[in-house]
């Protein structure tokens, strides 16, 4: 009932005109943001978060979070239309997706793909709604040596997870921490690597890095893999088809492969770094195994195209479980909007949800609302993503650019970070070229001060022993559960490795 | 490629090490965690998974991979000319700054759509200025001589 109290409230919230519309313009950047090919949420959020500085933190997270779930409605019509994932997270929606744009089919598809993204979107928003509040609970009593292992646990099994080279992950990661201990030493206020700059003092700002290893960093990669070269002439005409709309059959058949898959999504996507690449694919497989009719699978089966769909826009909806209740991201976008939340002065953690109610349950309200303006957008605006899916990628970079350099300078008026921004690119471009992940740099980058801290006030509390870490109960429990997160990340790999498909872009 | 990016990591790395060895304290004097506790661990353990990267791919065989790779030309192209609208911007200000930048990129990566190119060029200075400036209230670069 309380939860029921606690909806009803943050409806109340996110129900003004103003929030309504951030909400319904950040799902629709989301959407376009999602249909440009290269182009994932992380690199959206991190484009579009310093023009929501003016904004109030609630309608801003309200709107950077449309972009995150959004993003994963829009990479399905490039899949469909265009044979080529907008994100790593609908590989697996081009499988049946393409061959039945192919078959005459593109209509039905683009709107099953968005029946079954909103089923997922709000099935995985439901889960929030009934799991967020119980794991606050548990969490509640957390304490320095806690929160120091939760920091650990979400680099460490984001690099656990990693599919290529975990070395270099690893690297990734002591990279970004090493990159947050510039800046002045709060306890003993030593300066450290700030060589007299007074623009480091404060240390190496996350914005104008997340901005650069994401956003710059993908537009010199998409040219450096001849993205700009490439036209738009294999793009499905599907205003020509006699059918726009699905078939009664097409949902009949698909009414159950939503609902199973999202719930299989969303637990997909609790696990730190595991993402909705993971369930998309987990999901295609399953159906395909339940299936009666197996064959039909990869040659334009509706089922095959719903799974997966369905599996990552709740997986989605799961990675903002930990974010929420731990203040840990398991993504390179959770971690965009962890840090979005700390800018705005909200710390998500176990006390979220008791010392900013009205923020948390806001957020988790608007994602039902999100999710139903999605599935609107999703089936009448096709024409318009469409339209952005044709304009070329050497025109929109360096657009993308602009925007990235001007949104960059508006945050401190500082050119000295601009030129981090671009420095950030050049190196994530070469990060990406050469298997390290962007994403532990970022996550790294973010959490590392907080690791730092929290030790500190541990050896305090423990006066210098290490001891403590193994004499309290819930630490203890982390530690464990960091185990199994670890033993997942080795059979999830087992799995990629098995079924020969690439994970992640982590 | 791949052996002058690993070469880089690992000579920042090591002046990290070396600076937080020489100009940082482990402990305090309170004999608490100091400014160079974290720094030093993780300087020497970035220097360290680096030399064993390097170690595992020249067995592999993969450390000089890419190194005649012609796709960078494109890339390093974009890269050049957006580093150098980071230093138009600093000096002459956005308003020349944006459309020479995107004139010029335009110009190499769209040959031949002169009206697209100068179209672009013309009408996203204006709604940036519009956007930040008017919209959203932010600052601007206005260069050094304005």
């Amino acid at each position: 009932m309380e939860i029921f109290d606690n909806l009803l409230m943050g409806l109340s919230i996110a129900i003004t005109p103003m929030n309504l519309l951030y909400l319904l313009l950040g799902a629709a950047i989301g959407m376009m943001i999602g249909a440009i090919p290269g182009f994932g949420p992380s690199a959206g959020i991190a484009i579009l978060l310093p023009v929501t500085f003016s904004m109030d933190p609630i309608s801003a997270v309200m709107m950077l979070a449309a972009i995150y779930y959004g993003a994963m409605y829009g990479g399905t019509i490039t899949a469909i239309l265009l044979n080529t994932p907008g994100d790593s997270t609908t590989v697996a929606s081009t499988f049946d997706g393409f061959p039945l744009a192919k078959q005459g089919r593109a209509g039905p598809a683009l709107v099953m793909q968005a029946c079954a993204s909103f089923t997922g979107g709000t099935i995985g928003v439901i889960l929030i709604t009934l799991l967020a509040p119980m794991f606050a609970m548990v969490t509640r009593s957390f304490g320095p040596p806690e929160f120091f292992l939760l920091c650990l646990l979400g680099i460490l099994t984001l690099v656990a997870l990693m599919s290529g080279n975990w070395i270099l992950g690893l690297v990734s990661a002591l990279i970004g921490f090493a990159l947050g201990t510039v800046g002045v030493d709060l306890e003993t206020g030593h300066q450290r690597f700030t060589f007299g700059s007074s623009e480091l003092i404060g240390g190496i700002h996350f914005i104008p890095v997340a901005i650069g290893l994401f956003g710059i960093g993908e537009l010199f990669h998409a040219f450096y893999s001849g993205a700009h070269k490439s036209g738009t002439g294999g793009i499905v005409q599907y205003q020509n088809e006699e059918r726009f709309w699905p078939t009664r059959k097409d949902f009949r058949e698909s009414k159950f492969t939503m609902p199973r898959n999202a719930i299989l999504g969303f637990c997909i996507g609790l696990i730190p770094g595991a993402g909705a690449t993971i369930a998309s694919l987990m999901a295609y497989s399953l159906e395909k195994s339940l299936s009666n009719t197996p064959k039909k699978f990869g040659q334009g089966e509706m089922r095959g195209l719903t799974a997966p769909e369905s599996a990552n826009n709740a997986a989605s909806s799961g990675a903002m479980v930990p974010l929420l209740t731990l203040g840990i991201p398991g993504s390179a976008s959770t971690a965009v909007l962890l840090a979005a939340f700390i800018m705005w002065g909200l710390r998500p953690g176990p006390l979220l949800m008791a010392e900013n109610p009205e923020f948390a349950w806001g957020l988790i309200s608007s994602m039902y609302l999100g999710n139903m303006a999605l599935l609107v957008i999703s089936i009448f605006a096709i024409p318009l993503f469409v339209y952005i899916i044709k304009a070329p990628y050497r025109i929109l970079a360096p657009l993308v650019l602009v925007v990235c350099v001007m949104g960059t300078f508006s945050v401190n008026a500082s050119v000295i970070e601009v030129f981090i921004m671009l420095g950030a690119g050049v190196i994530g471009f070469l990060m990406k070229r050469f298997g390290f992940s962007p994403a532990a740099v970022v996550l790294a980058l973010v959490l590392g001060p907080m690791a730092e801290e929290s030790l500190r006030q541990t050896l305090i509390i423990s006066r210098g022993s290490f001891d403590i870490f193994f004499l309290r109960s819930s630490s203890l429990y982390i530690m464990v559960f960091f185990v199994a997160v670890i033993l997942s990340g080795i059979l999830l790999n087992a799995y990629r490795k098995k079924a020969n498909i690439q994970g992640a872009p982590l | 490629m791949r052996l002058f990016f690993y070469l880089f990591i690992l000579v920042v790395a090591v002046c990290y090490t070396y600076m937080a060895f020489v100009d940082l304290t482990f402990f305090t004097n309170r004999g608490r965690m100091g400014p160079g506790f974290f720094p030093r661990i993780l300087g020497v353990a970035i220097v360290l998974a680096m030399l064993l990267t390097i170690l595992l791919d020249i067995k592999k065989g993969t450390l000089f991979s890419g190194a005649q790779d012609s796709q960078y030309q494109d890339a390093a192209v974009l890269i050049g000319l957006s580093l150098t609208f980071g230093v138009l911007l600093m000096v002459l200000g956005y308003i020349i700054a944006i459309p020479a930048y995107i004139g010029a990129t335009l110009f190499y990566f769209n040959r031949g759509k002169h009206v697209t190119n100068a179209a672009v060029t013309v009408a996203v200075p204006v709604v940036i200025h519009f956007l930040f400036g008017g919209l959203l209230n932010a600052s601007l670069p206005h260069g050094l001589w304005w």
